[in-house]
């Protein structure tokens, strides 16, 4: 799967599949569950919570 | 926002912009006729009254444009999906929020040295403007490669 196709699927741009990749960028809530739901996991599957990280 | 919602929008603000440019039309002409204030605020208000009224009529245009013609509806559809994304709107408000906080700064600053940079208020404007403007570029081209 590419970075396009997941972007069109969650209803993001690419660069911020390119953002959250790189850990630049949070994503909210209801994307994080969106990226989560579509790949078939949880939310703790995907994202890993970094309390010391915090931007 | 679906296409419907922002097209009817879109009305709105078409409808409130000329409304203000025809008030504007209406106090040019009297500034005009009775005020012999010929300064600042006699070309404030006519630019205010050209702008208004001329993106009023511009935006009432596109609005007859979109409604009919699907390939525009289609590409306006795809402009506010784009508008829309969370980082987008993300990097909008944070740029926003540093170019609004700048400019406070620099007004901090300028009453700060303004017993020696002597400015009068209608010089202060545009230039605040115009740094909001060029900072709020600033931070959205460097927040865009930082997030």
């Amino acid at each position: 799967m590419t970075q396009q196709e997941l972007a069109e699927k969650v209803s993001v741009s690419r660069q911020t599949i390119i953002s959250l990749e790189n850990g630049r960028y949070n994503p909210s809530i209801f994307l994080a569950y969106n990226i989560a739901w579509f790949f078939h996991l949880t939310i703790e599957d995907v994202f890993l919570f970094e309390k010391e990280n915090k931007k | 926002m679906n296409i419907e919602k922002h097209l009817k929008s879109q009305f709105i603000f078409a409808f409130a912009s000329m409304i203000i440019g025809a008030i504007a039309i209406v106090s040019f002409i009297l500034l005009a006729i009775y005020s012999n204030v010929k300064g600042n605020i006699f070309v404030f208000t006519g630019t205010i009254a050209i702008g208004f009224l001329l993106g009023g009529i511009l935006l009432v245009v596109d609005y007859f444009r979109t409604s009919r013609n699907q390939l525009r509806r289609k590409q306006i559809e795809k402009q506010l999906e784009i508008n829309n994304e969370e980082r987008d709107i993300f990097l909008r408000t944070k740029s926003g929020n540093e170019s609004f906080g700048f400019s406070l700064w620099l007004m901090l600053g300028l009453w700060m040295l303004s017993t020696w940079v002597n400015m009068s208020l209608s010089m202060l404007f545009p230039l605040v403007l115009g740094f909001m403007f060029l900072s709020y570029l600033v931070s959205m081209v460097i927040n865009t490669g930082k997030y």
